[in-house]
């Protein structure tokens, strides 16, 4: 097996297994994490098709930039969600006083 | 041919995916077990990233993917969490379908990949011949900056807005709303009084990593490095400084905390202005090209290394400010309050 | 560079930077630059328009770089009608948010960023360009949901786990094709595409991963269920924006990819079945979303399974693009029938609304005889209605006109009664969402006597929208004339 295969079936099943457990978990952040899984899985297709040129060469840089921004991009929506979930199971204004911050 | 480091690479990562993905009923995990299972996965791709000769973007993994999400990841998982009923609940059913109909796609995509790589085409890029015309030598800072300038404006706008918007939800700005929470101006109290031995070896690794950023920044234009990696490496700086509780009052605007603030303190300001400052400047640059009859986001080369520097500068100030103000919304969910009025939230409540 | 040139890259960069302009000012500054860039967007649609109508694309390089290293800018007849809907519609809701008094301060700055990008992607002629400019319109989506207070915090979140996870379906197919043809743009990459048969398989199955990733933005039907809350619980500005304008930019992309990329020969057939399948879902989606319509008891989530349901008529559409003698009809059809939703779903929401603002509620059992109080909002609804329903005079017509004659022409009638099931219950649906407000007493029947609202702007917003509804439905014809321009066949 070359070794861009290799890397294209291990993007395959990361990204598959991270959207299995999305569908499948209920806590808001391991949904949060396997979202996370599945950016880096597609961001390994996305680099093993790059490298497809050859051994020696360099990866190419346009899917290089590409695989760049669609990580910055996946960071900013892991960063919002992530604030969404502190808001959400975050104190509710009834329990204000409580004070079981950690 | 794979070679022996890629099976371990790829051995590494599935194993890593495992305690991130497996089900607590087969590994009994915590939030924070997950974390540090994402956090090593994070590691190993950066190393697959080598592997596969993309120094960029392993810099950027490591930085941005490993450092910073990491970080934030752990400070979500370790916070306060109301309780949900277990997610045993849910029975076997759906797992053991999930895995199934997941083993499914994952052979249906493997051999659907083995097909295309079989007759897919190989290509060369006309990158190379270009490249000198554009003010920078890197190829992907040339891809990033010059030829594809637009994706990575519209790239920095996404931040940018992320960064807005979390900034949005943590502050009192619905309208008519009686103004309160002076109480919890205190409560980030609590990340002041860390130990003297943490804030010392912050204050020791501080400079280094400022001078870590700065060069990323610089040599993104004749090796690799570049806005992205230097922003996200200049946010750890302030995120550790304010952790350690040695940051400058203006870089550390607690004042963000106390909800009726707004934004409208000078740290505040400056942070806004910091996060907006990089997209403002790239498209007021891209009116040069109109300006003098070219086409949008066109630069003469005379100038062009000067424009693309300066945007460059920008653009990390920004998305280190944006990184560091997501991790500040993160930080205090009881700034936030809740002043909707009423009804409005009924609805949504009720499904 | 021409004017039409300018405006190529001032509808996306104009409101992008009042987007970022509008966090660093002042509250009341902020619906001042929000309202004159809709002015200035208008304008700026309107000197496109004017190029098509001439019957020329225009197009932009930017930087002076030429694609495959560039990216190209490029308004054709398809981009400059989705960018005129977004004009429109964008224009009134910005004048409905900045007339209200429960308009979030960060709204600015999410809309004007989240309508930046819905121009980024009609006028981007790039894949990789396409990707981010939905995700500028993701993230600003799924943060204007959450401006909804505490109760729209889940549904956000819910919102942004599935587009991203669309995006990133997307992404691999767009990834995909350049490796296989070297090039990002649209044009070129169909060019390479039609030239090699060998790429064919690779082709496939990009573009089934990007049809399966954009699918989920649409919420077609299996996948629809995050769109419910997600559109019912946020604010009454944003909803309209919502089912209106940022669903219809995965419909944009996906009519790009399914006419552009491919050349109506080759490899349309291999994807006959996942048109078959998209059209089956399609008929689901148009059929269960009608009746969980009907069995809704408030105005929002009504209005949100509707769009389910509209949704759905889309797709049934699906089969027949790839009929050669259908094909035009269907496109015509589909175009027709998302540009009339646009403006007629947002009439509706805005309308929903403004009546939960004034009312507190959107519960249509308590806003018996609200038609007497708020005459022009609840008008307004009706006439988007109309169009919802596709009764003559509205787009909604045209676009099941010709969907239902490119039916006849490729002989297949299930669609026919699909569309006579589906415009039944909308009809039903309509009706029980308007009956009680137009033609019951007030449950307080002291109030019915508050003086009527005449002079509200909110009000006049949402009759005009409405009317919009009517007016557009006069420019059938124009449609079928502007998607000549830059045509795939």
């Amino acid at each position: 097996m070359s070794a861009v295969m290799l890397y294209l079936l291990l993007g395959t099943v990361l990204a598959v297994a991270g959207t299995v457990r999305m569908l499948l978990v209920r806590d808001l952040l391991a949904r949060l994490i396997a979202m996370n899984v599945v950016g880096i899985g597609s961001l390994v297709i996305l680099l093993a098709l790059g490298a497809r040129g050859g051994a020696d060469d360099a990866t190419d840089p346009v899917l290089s930039a590409l695989v760049i921004t669609g990580l910055v991009i996946t960071v900013a929506f892991t960063g919002f969600g992530a604030v969404l979930i502190r808001r959400i199971e975050g104190p509710r204004p009834s329990d204000r006083d409580g004070g079981d911050r950690g | 041919m794979a070679e022996p480091v890629d099976w371990v690479l790829a051995a590494a990562a599935l194993v890593a995916a495992a305690v991130v993905v497996l089900p607590r009923s087969l590994l009994p995990h915590t939030r924070i077990v997950q974390v540090m299972g994402f956090l090593l996965l994070s590691v190993v791709t950066s190393l697959i990233w080598l592997r596969l000769d993309s120094v960029d973007v392993a810099l950027a993994e490591a930085a941005l993917g490993g450092g910073l999400l990491g970080g934030a990841l752990v400070y979500v998982a370790s916070g306060p969490r109301r309780d949900r009923p277990s997610a045993a609940a849910t029975g076997w059913l759906a797992p053991v379908l999930g895995t199934a109909a997941g083993a499914v796609l994952v052979v249906i995509l493997a051999s659907a990949w083995l097909r295309v790589e079989q007759t897919m085409p190989g290509w060369t890029d006309p990158l190379q011949e270009q490249l000198p015309a554009t003010g920078v030598e890197h190829g992907i800072t040339g891809v990033l900056l010059a030829f594809r300038a637009y994706d990575t404006l519209l790239e920095s706008a996404v931040l940018m807005l992320a960064a807005l918007a979390a900034l949005a939800l943590r502050q009192n700005t619905d309208p008519g709303a009686e103004p309160e929470l002076a109480s919890f101006r205190h409560t980030h109290a609590g990340h002041t009084a860390r130990s003297a031995t943490f804030s010392w070896m912050v204050r020791l690794s501080a400079p280094v990593l400022l001078l870590a950023g700065l060069w990323l920044l610089f040599a993104g234009s004749s090796d690799s490095g570049g806005a992205f990696q230097s922003g996200a490496v200049l946010a750890a700086l302030l995120i550790l400084l304010r952790v350690a509780g040695t940051a400058p009052r203006w870089l550390a605007p607690s004042h963000l905390n106390a909800a009726q603030d707004r934004l409208s303190t000078v740290p505040g300001r400056i942070m806004v202005a910091a996060l907006v400052a990089g997209v403002v400047v790239f498209i007021l640059a891209g009116l040069l090209g109109p300006l003098v009859g070219e086409p949008w986001l066109s630069w003469d080369p005379a100038w062009a290394f000067a424009v693309i520097l300066t945007v460059e500068v920008l653009l990390t100030a920004g998305i280190a400010a944006g990184l560091y103000a997501l991790y500040l919304a993160l930080e205090d969910p009881r700034a936030t309050g809740e002043r909707t009025v009423r009804h409005r939230t009924k609805a949504g409540e009720s499904r | 560079m021409t004017a039409a040139e300018l405006s190529l890259g001032a509808v996306v960069l104009a409101p992008l930077l009042a987007a970022a302009l509008a966090a660093a000012l002042p509250h009341t500054a902020r619906r001042a630059l929000g309202v004159g860039i809709a002015a200035l967007v208008l304008l700026l649609t309107g000197l496109l328009a004017v190029q098509t109508v001439a019957g020329e694309v225009t197009e932009l390089a930017l930087g002076g770089y030429p694609a495959p290293l560039g990216i190209h800018l490029r308004a054709d007849g398809l981009s400059v009608l989705f960018l005129g809907m977004t004009a429109l519609v964008g224009a009134v809701v910005t004048v409905f948010a900045a007339a209200s008094r429960h308009t979030h301060q960060a709204f600015w700055t999410l809309w004007l960023g989240c309508w930046a990008g819905l121009n980024a992607v009609f006028v981007s002629g790039d894949l990789f360009n396409t990707y981010v400019g939905l995700e500028l319109v993701g993230l600003t989506a799924v943060a204007l949901v959450a401006l909804g207070g505490r109760g729209s915090w889940a549904p956000a979140l819910r919102y942004l786990f599935i587009a991203v996870l669309g995006s990133l379906l997307l992404l691999v197919g767009v990834g995909l094709i350049v490796s296989v043809t070297g090039t990002l743009d649209v044009v070129q990459a169909a060019e390479v595409l039609a030239g090699r048969p060998d790429a064919a398989p690779a082709a496939l199955l990009a573009l089934t991963l990007i049809t399966v990733g954009l699918c989920m933005k649409l919420a077609l039907l299996p996948m629809h269920a995050w769109l419910v809350p997600a559109h019912a619980s946020a604010p009454s500005a944003v909803s309209p924006l919502l089912s209106g304008l940022v669903i219809k930019a995965a419909l944009f992309v996906l009519l790009r990819c399914w006419l552009w990329l491919t050349d109506s020969s080759g490899a349309l057939s291999a994807l006959a079945p996942l048109a078959w399948g998209l059209g089956a879902f399609g008929a689901a989606a148009v059929l269960i979303g009608s009746v969980m319509a009907l069995r809704q008891s408030a105005l929002k989530p009504l209005a949100a399974y509707s769009t389910v349901a509209q949704v759905g008529y889309w797709f049934v559409a699906f089969p027949l693009l790839l009929e050669e003698d259908a094909a035009e009809g269907a496109f015509i059809g589909i175009v027709a029938l998302a540009l009339g939703h646009g403006i007629a779903k947002a009439g509706l929401f805005l309308g929903a609304g403004y009546l939960k603002e004034a009312y507190g509620t959107d519960e249509i059992e308590q806003l018996r005889g609200a038609g007497r109080q708020h005459p022009y909002a609840v008008m307004g609804m009706s006439l988007g209605l109309v169009g919802l329903i596709g009764l003559p005079i509205s787009l909604g017509f045209t676009g099941k006109w010709n969907i239902a004659t490119a039916a006849v022409a490729a002989e297949h009638w299930w669609i026919l009664v699909l569309l006579a099931a589906g415009t039944l219950l909308s009809a039903g649906y309509a009706v029980r969402a308007l009956a009680p407000l137009l033609l019951q007493e007030s449950p307080t029947p002291g109030e019915a006597r508050i003086s009527r609202n005449y002079r509200s702007v909110p009000g006049l917003c949402v009759i005009g929208l409405g009317a919009l509804t009517l007016v557009t439905g006069f420019g059938g014809v124009l449609i079928a004339e502007a998607l000549e321009v830059g045509a795939p066949w």
